[in-house]
């Protein structure tokens, strides 16, 4: 009884040690913090990040530098993050400092997606803290209030993210509360994380409005900006030829994995006259700047694919088989053959990867002694065994609903792979199926004969670039896919979650 | 009423059938069955009063399919029905072919409810060729593809509505587009919220492309500055980004020299959105001139005053009003200065870079001179008599003119510089002051003291308050002839009026190489006016 109690005190007290372990942040969402500044990862400061953001207080845009820390912890499903910025500008003699705590209250609803609201921290007394100095005026933060909603949807092979927040921040100038200065704060943002890249982008509408009611001629004065900032972990894939000729390999590639950070603003705000006092003439500032972390290279390896020697599929090959997506070393590779269900299922697994967590986060998953017992695993498909090699990514994609099988139980994994069945599934991984109608019709010559079931996948699959059809345009339903289409699907694949949706979310937004 | 308008549509119904186009309005599929339909809009017609939805399952393309829909597809309307697009109330006009839509049946079988949402995807790219109607877009896959777009259809800036004759060759895009088959409906199209011009045009000899930093690094860097090369003031091998967006990467070794056009990239930073390896150039020559013809088959433009035939090439950079372009996108008597060598084994020389701006100098602006007489704060104020500059000379008109001060867009400069034009009031009366107006709007009130004494050179290098010119020459307005003058250094006050590409500007706008036109102080030979010639 007594050892039962100590384990039972054991088991909650090591629980609590542990949801109260200060947790590393998400790779994407909340790394900018919420004050329209962007970061990057620094390595030489625990929990640290680069940070740049722009200060229009004073009516004239001025960039602050410096660091940004942020930690987390977790207590009764309340999440507590700590913001604090010590940033500076010294050619404008401007210095900013600031920590804000946030608690975040989260719930996963029955479709497995997750609402977010955060708020200023209610069981701190000081949830907030700012000073600003610019060229001998202070600015010091007396009233704050902010609140954030975020959505977190996540699919198979991305998780993607849309929130917004507000606020409105009151500084009192050289600490006189009748000279102050309030800024109104509106915010959406977007992300989105997954193996290939993962994109954080917000835009912030700010409103200032100063008023000066001490000194010799009172006014006020009131201005705007937009300012969007976007984060953005990408990868690339440069090929690296040899220089001798006698080496044991072909050249081969290199990925190039780097993160950077881009901040755009537009203000407009008043001209100030040679006295500094305001004029009613609107000047705008537009400018744009980064911060970018130095990549990190790895090698991929070079598969033995010598019998491709001069083939045109053989780049997207080599790639897929150096970042493990085509399983093996390529000798006994057959471009020619057909892939089986199975196959199909194998490489598509590998080449949408799990989204990554940060390390921290994952020390936090829990095994009790309540989780002893064994259970019997069970597999979801009549014709998979538990023992079969491939069971553990195949029921993985089950779980996921990238497959749902083929009906009564069963996924016949050794049959071969249509078009209809490959492009539904890679449509299923990616979570996009609402951007074409239920039962669309597609641009294929052979739309009529698409089946019901991948009609919405093969339009989708088209709009995002991943599959058009053959040269002649047609969709092939029923067709089998050889190595050579697989490798070429998948190449598509990962250039679009690599490239096309850091545009989407990133690029465009920025320049639209 | 509704009887009248329920024969007239059984009436055209018939007609249908019988001309082998029968419109039956039931379908036996259960799900229809009490009445709601949905599917996706393959064509509707409001003058008709028909709509028509591919099958359940969004087959109906194939001919034979086709048939299958006029007669198991096709809805009728009779009478007015609410129409929703989008969650907002819409009429029929707004449906368009992709939509998905849910039709309601009444008991007689036509429609009594229609309710869609759009499906419109956005189509990155650059204007090819401006057409109002249908411009040619350049795809960012490549392609090139004319896209109708209706008169109504809105283009957007910074959020703010643009007239349509605002787009210009060149400009980036993004167009909302449903596209269903061969229709194509265009919701809106957005300009670039900042479109960043070409910040340069450089050449330099190669030395080497880092594939791994995606960088090339040239040594001994020209611009090329209004008409000219110029040496850049960077000494040494200067390391250029290539950008994101632009594809095209030296395969190989490379050698020779490297014309490059850089602009301001996503990140902010200048990076190559173009670029070409050449030999050395041979016999190069430099011209300004204007397009006589140009054709796109024989890659070939001819040159009006010179008459010289100049061929171009896929590598020549050509930049029209600070935009990137295609030779194509050149017209008639463009004003263009360009670059171009006689490579060896060629007949004719072959442009490297060809530069067209069409807004330059003033502009649309004027600059008047004149003493106030009278001030009405914050409305207007008058002044005695004006001098209007007018190329080389101030023209007096002994007649009082007045000018309106518009708050947001009206600036004071004074001696100290910035002023308030809130402050602008009686005090003012009998001070001399210049006045730049853009089309009856003042822009600029200067209080900088009197000048006139024509200059022109081209800017050397930019100095603390102002730059120094070279190759100055000084207008004698007693001999009415422009004679050469000794480099020198040009003040500029604070209260300076500087005009660029037809805009007010500040001194931060002068770059090296510019050509400008000077209006300076007698005593003390301070740049008063400064206008950016090219």
């Amino acid at each position: 009884m007594k050892a039962g109690l100590l384990k039972k005190i054991s088991v909650v007290v090591m629980t609590i040690i542990m949801l109260m372990m200060p947790t590393e942040v998400l790779a994407v969402e909340g790394t900018l913090g919420y004050e329209g500044g962007i970061s990057a990862v620094n390595t030489n400061v625990k929990n640290g990040y680069y940070y740049t953001e722009m200060c229009f207080v004073s009516g004239k845009p001025i960039y602050l530098t410096g660091t940004l820390t942020i930690d987390k912890r977790v207590r009764n499903n309340v999440e507590t993050a700590t913001y604090t910025y010590m940033l500076a500008n010294a050619e404008e003699q401007a210095t900013l400092e600031r920590v804000i705590i946030y608690e975040t209250v989260s719930e996963t609803k029955p479709n497995g997606q997750i609402t977010e609201s955060t708020r200023l921290s209610t069981t701190t007394s000081r949830p907030f803290r700012e000073q600003i100095d610019i060229g001998g005026t202070q600015y010091i933060l007396s009233e704050y209030s902010f609140s954030k909603s975020l959505l977190t949807d996540p699919k198979p092979a991305i998780n993607y993210y849309a929130g917004e927040f507000a606020g409105r921040k009151v500084y009192r100038i050289n600490n006189n509360s009748n000279n102050t200065v309030t800024v109104g704060i509106s915010g959406k943002l977007y992300a989105y994380d997954q193996y290939w890249s993962s994109t954080q982008t917000q835009k912030i509408q700010y409103t200032l409005e100063t008023r000066i009611l001490d000194g010799n001629t009172p006014y006020q004065w009131g201005g705007s900006a937009e300012v969007t900032v976007s984060t953005t972990r990408r990868q690339q894939i440069k090929y690296a030829e040899n220089e001798p000729w006698q080496i044991s390999f072909d050249g081969g590639y290199v990925r190039r994995t780097w993160e950077e950070a881009i901040l755009d603003y537009h203000a407009r705000l008043p001209e100030f006259d040679s006295n500094n006092m305001p004029t009613p003439v609107i000047k705008d500032y537009k400018s744009r700047t980064n911060i970018t972390v130095p990549p990190v290279l790895e090698r991929l390896m070079v598969p033995d694919i010598r019998q491709l020697d001069g083939h045109w599929a053989q780049e997207p090959v080599s790639i897929l088989f150096g970042l493990g997506v085509i399983p093996g070393t390529g000798e006994n590779y057959n471009i020619n053959k057909y892939v089986t269900r199975r196959e199909f299922v194998v490489m598509l697994m590998q080449a949408v990867r799990d989204i990554p967590e940060a390390p921290k986060l994952k020390t936090s998953t829990i095994t009790t002694n309540r989780n002893r017992s064994k259970t019997v695993e069970v597999s979801p498909f009549l014709d998979v065994s538990v023992d079969d090699p491939d069971y553990a990514l195949i029921k993985r994609a089950y779980e996921k609903k990238i497959i749902t099988g083929t009906g009564n139980s069963y996924f016949q994994p050794d049959a071969y792979v249509t078009y209809a069945e490959a492009i539904k599934m890679i449509v299923n991984a990616l979570g996009l199926e609402n951007l074409a109608p239920p039962y669309s019709n597609t641009p294929y010559v052979d739309n009529d004969s698409i089946p019901a079931y991948a009609r919405n996948a093969a339009a989708v699959a088209y709009s995002l670039g991943i599959f058009q059809g053959d040269e002649r345009g047609y969709f092939n339903p029923s067709g089998r896919i050889t190595n050579e289409q697989a490798a070429k699907l998948f190449y598509n694949l990962i250039r679009y979650m690599g490239d096309e949706l850091v545009k989407d979310y990133a690029d465009r937004m920025l320049s639209f | 009423m509704r009887f009248i308008k329920s024969a007239m549509v059984f009436a055209m119904l018939l007609c249908l059938v019988f001309s082998g186009q029968a419109a039956v309005v039931s379908e036996a599929a259960g799900e229809e069955a009490e009445g709601y339909i949905s599917g996706v809009v393959r064509e509707v017609n409001p003058s008709l009063g028909y709509i028509t939805l591919y099958r359940w399952d969004g087959s109906g393309m194939s001919p034979e399919a086709q048939d299958n829909l006029t007669r198991f597809r096709t809805y009728s309307f009779a009478y007015s029905i609410p129409v929703t697009r989008d969650e907002h109330q819409a009429a029929l006009e707004d449906v368009q072919p992709g939509d998905y839509a849910f039709i309601q049946l009444d008991e007689e079988g036509y429609v009594a409810w229609l309710s869609t949402r759009s499906y419109y995807k956005p189509i990155y790219g650059t204007i090819y060729r401006v057409n109002l109607a249908s411009p040619v877009l350049k795809q960012d896959d490549g392609i090139y593809r004319s896209i109708s777009v209706a008169v109504n259809v809105p283009i957007y800036q910074n959020d703010q509505l643009i007239a349509r004759n605002q787009i210009q060759e060149g400009d980036r895009v993004r167009i909302l587009a449903q596209i269903d088959g061969t229709n194509v409906h265009v919701q809106g199209i957005e300009l670039l919220k900042d479109p960043k011009p070409v910040s340069a045009i450089y050449r330099g000899n190669v030395e080497y492309y880092d594939e791994l930093n995606n960088t090339l690094a040239l040594s001994g860097v020209q611009e090329f500055v209004n008409g000219r090369w110029e040496y850049s003031s960077f000494i040494g091998v200067r390391s250029f980004p290539y950008s994101r967006d632009y594809k095209d990467r030296p395969s190989g070794r490379i050698s020779g020299m490297a014309y490059i056009a850089v602009q301001e990239d996503i990140n902010g930073e200048d990076s190559i959105v173009m670029a070409a390896f050449r030999s050395k150039p041979q016999n190069e020559m430099v011209f300004t001139d204007n397009v006589l013809a140009l054709s796109n088959t024989l890659n070939r433009l001819e040159l009006q005053n010179t008459s010289q035939v100049i061929g171009f090439d896929a590598g020549t950079i050509a930049v029209k009003n600070g935009r990137l372009v295609d030779m194509g996108s050149l017209n008639t008597m463009d004003n263009v200065q360009l670059s171009a060598d006689k490579p060896i084994g060629s007949s004719i020389l072959v442009s490297q870079v060809v530069v067209s701006n069409t807004s330059k100098g003033m502009g649309s602006l004027a600059i008047y001179r004149g003493r106030i007489k009278t001030v009405d704060p914050l409305r207007s104020f008058t002044v005695e008599s004006f001098a209007e500059l007018s190329g080389s000379k101030w023209l007096f008109s002994n007649t009082p003119k007045t000018f309106g001060i518009d708050l947001s867009t009206t600036r004071l400069l004074e001696n100290s510089g910035t002023g308030n034009m809130l402050t602008f009031d009686e005090n003012f009366v009998t001070q001399s002051v210049y006045i730049v107006e853009d089309t009856g709007k003042t822009l600029l009130v200067s209080t900088a003291p009197y000048a006139d004494v024509q200059e022109r050179g081209r800017v050397m290098s930019l100095t603390d308050n102002g730059f120094r010119l070279r190759e100055a020459m000084m207008y004698n307005s007693s001999k009415r002839v422009w004679t050469s003058a000794p480099n020198r250094d040009v003040n500029v006050p604070a209260n300076a009026i500087i005009i660029k590409d037809g805009k007010t500007a500040d001194l931060s706008a002068i770059r090296p190489g510019d050509s400008v036109r000077i209006v300076s102080n007698n005593a003390n030979r301070d740049g008063i006016i400064i206008i950016v010639e090219s």
